[in-house]
Formats: C-alpha cells, sequence, structure tokens
C-alpha cells in the first residue's frame, strides 16, 4: 500500500492541498481523543477512540486498520470502527454532491469539502465525479494528499500508546522499549513511500510505477480480503453488543464527522472562495 | 446528562435515517456513477482500474518547493503531537 501513497503527490496541490488536507485532519483527531475520553468517558478503551478517530479523519478503513494494529485495539474494536466508517461513508459520498450543488458552492469548493471530509478514497472518486471534472480533480487531490498522513499518524499513534497509555507512568518508555512495541509494518510502509516517490519515478517515471502498482494491486487486494476475513472470523458480536450499548462509539463518530466537515468547510471556505486568497489556477 | 441522552438520541436517528436512505440509494442505483460502476469492488479504491490516473499531477503548478512543503507539514505534525500531550495531561490532572 505504502508504494501507492507516493509522498511526492505532496505538490500536486500546493499550500492548498497542505492548507485542506493537513490543517484539519490532526485537529479533528486531538478533538475526537478529548470528546471521546473525556466527554464520553471512554477511557477504558483508548485504542477504540483513536481507531474511529482516524477513521473518521484520514482515510476510512486503511487509517482504521493501520492505528489499530499501532495502538493494539480489539479485533471488534476495529471491526465496529470499519462499520460505522462505511456505512457513513456511503451517505456521505452521495448526499454531500447534491447538498453541494443545492447550496451552489461550486465544483472547486464542493470537490475539495468532498477529498476532505469522504472517508474513502474510491468513495471521494466517486463523489468528485458527481460534481464535475474539475470536482472530481480537485476532490483526489486533496485525498491523496491527506492519504499520506496515514503512515505519519499510525506511527505518532504507537508512540503515544508506547509512552503514555501502555507505560504506567513510573518510568520513561526508552527508545529500545519504543521499538519493541513499535508495529513494524508502518516502517515498510513509509520505506515504500519513499522509494517510490523519490527513487523508482524520478529515476524511471510515472508510468512504471504506476506498473509496479497494478501488479502489487492484486496482492493487495488479497491481502485485504484476508485481512477483511481474518477480522471477520475474530469478531465477536456478543462483545460488539456490550460495546456499542449506550451508543458512544455512534455518538463519537457522528459528533467528530460534524466537527470535521465544519472545520474542513471553513478552511475550504479561507482557501478556495477567492476572497482571501487568489484562486488555484488547475488545468483540466 | 440530558445532552448525552439528546445527542445519543440524535446518533441513532442519524443511523436509522442512514439505513434507509442506502436502501433507497442502492434500490435507485443513485451511487452509480456511470463511468465509475466497476461492480461491487467499486467501493474501495484498489479496485478502481488504473486509479493512478485520477491522481492528476500535471493539472496544478505550486510555486511552493516540496521541501517547504515538507517542512511546514513536519513543524506542524511536531505542534499538534504536542499539543495532544498537553491536552491528555491536562486531562489527567483535572482527575
Amino acid at each position: 500500500m505504502g508504494f501507492s501513497v507516493l509522498f511526492s503527490n505532496i505538490v500536486n496541490f500546493g499550500l492548498y492541498g497542505i492548507a485542506i488536507a493537513w490543517l484539519v485532519t490532526p485537529v479533528v483527531i486531538i478533538f475526537m481523543w478529548y470528546f471521546g475520553t473525556r466527554v464520553l468517558k471512554m477511557d477504558n478503551n483508548k485504542p477504540f477512540v483513536i481507531t474511529i478517530a482516524s477513521a473518521t479523519s484520514v482515510c476510512g478503513t486503511s487509517a482504521a486498520i493501520a492505528t489499530a494494529a499501532a495502538s493494539n485495539a480489539k479485533k471488534n474494536d476495529l471491526s465496529l470502527a470499519v462499520s460505522i466508517s462505511i456505512i457513513f461513508t456511503i451517505i456521505m459520498m452521495v448526499l454531500e454532491p447534491v447538498i453541494i450543488r443545492a447550496t451552489g458552492l461550486g465544483e472547486l469548493m464542493g470537490g475539495a469539502l468532498i477529498g476532505g471530509t469522504v472517508d474513502s478514497t474510491g468513495a471521494v472518486t466517486v463523489a468528485g465525479t458527481a460534481l464535475g471534472k474539475l470536482g472530481q480533480t480537485t476532490a483526489v487531490l486533496v485525498k491523496s494528499i491527506q492519504n499520506i498522513m496515514i503512515g505519519f499518524i499510525a506511527f505518532a499513534v504507537a508512540v503515544f500508546f508506547t509512552t503514555r497509555v501502555e507505560n504506567d507512568g513510573k518510568h520513561k518508555a526508552s527508545a529500545s522499549e519504543i521499538w519493541t512495541r513499535l508495529p513494524k509494518f508502518i516502517l515498510g510502509f513509509f520505506a515504500a513511500s519513499l522509494i517510490a516517490s523519490f527513487i523508482v519515478q524520478p529515476l524511471l517515471g510515472k508510468s512504471v510505477v504506476g506498473s509496479v502498482n497494478k501488479l502489487l494491486d492484486q496482492y493487495k487486494n488479497w491481502a485485504f480480503v484476508l485481512a477483511f476475513t481474518s477480522i471477520g472470523l475474530s469478531t465477536n458480536f456478543r462483545e460488539i453488543r456490550e460495546e456499542i450499548s449506550g451508543g458512544k462509539p455512534l455518538v463519537l463518530y457522528v459528533v467528530g464527522q460534524i466537527f470535521n466537515i465544519v472545520l474542513t468547510f471553513a478552511v475550504v471556505y479561507i482557501a478556495l472562495s477567492g476572497k482571501y486568497f487568489p484562486l488555484p489556477a488547475i488545468a483540466l | 446528562m440530558n445532552t448525552m441522552k439528546t445527542m445519543k438520541k440524535i446518533s441513532y436517528v442519524i443511523l436509522i435515517l442512514s439505513f434507509i436512505a442506502a436502501l433507497y440509494i442502492m434500490m435507485t442505483h443513485m451511487g452509480l456513477s456511470k463511468e465509475l460502476n466497476f461492480g461491487a469492488g467499486a467501493y474501495y479504491y484498489a479496485d478502481i482500474p488504473e486509479f493512478e490516473r485520477y491522481i492528476r499531477d500535471d493539472v496544478y503548478e505550486s510555486q511552493v518547493s516540496i521541501w517547504i512543503i515538507m517542512v511546514i507539514f513536519l513543524i506542524w505534525r511536531a505542534v499538534m503531537y504536542k499539543l495532544w500531550l498537553y491536552i491528555d495531561s491536562r486531562k489527567e490532572d483535572k482527575y
């Protein structure tokens, strides 16, 4: 997956992309962490809180899987987070373009809003296409920049949980301890992304990276099928029912997503309305 | 406590409406965009044939160097991580 999440995409939308994709995401994660642990008092299951938070703010399923592994979340929690994310992604994928059209937000701002708020990259592509060519391009640009954060967030979560959540507080976690507990797949993700972005693409061209990804996609799809099957096999619905009782995970997702939409809209409006900054020249 | 109950009710209403909307969307094929109809697997981007072509790096020319953007990115990451630590420690202090 790291090979297809190109770090070099970072420049594809300049500072506009940075502002929309990156300014909001960590703020939403921190807000949801605070809301989940403090307001909803889900302190007894912090990995679940961070898994839902990253699924909401980054890219749904992929981010949930990476963060769940980084925080040592239970399989049931991952199943629940993925389920909630998928249900709402489908709804947002269809309704967001309808609302954007009805409000006359326009393809540029609408596409950026979709790219920043709809969870899955596939759903972003579909929703952006419903707006038009410019909407599709802007939505995918923003999402591809946001996707770069999966590895960084998983790494930060792994360090945070190792040094704070799983630490008894009596001693400072040493570098070797962090290394032992750190899920090593994150390093592989980074390595693949950096190699594809800064070695393979500059030397051999974008088409070669595309060909390699086409080949890797077959393995990746099988790996995802196996991962989802494994998650399903290890899911205990009785435990999930207990987990969801009280509706806290649902409240966390809904409140977090509303916060995400409002904040993303504010940043999109400031960056792309043309009132505060010059409009980006996107050549289609 | 009342706020919490209201929030739960709102969330459940949204969930139920979402299920109804999902069924309606599937029944009326609203979610299908003709050129992006790759079957049931269309949800996940890895299933979209040649997904790379949707990521266009030739439509916008950034005036800012990639290294400046990366530095901004790393600084922002560090600031946000510190904020996360601060908020988490503030929470512990209050308990």
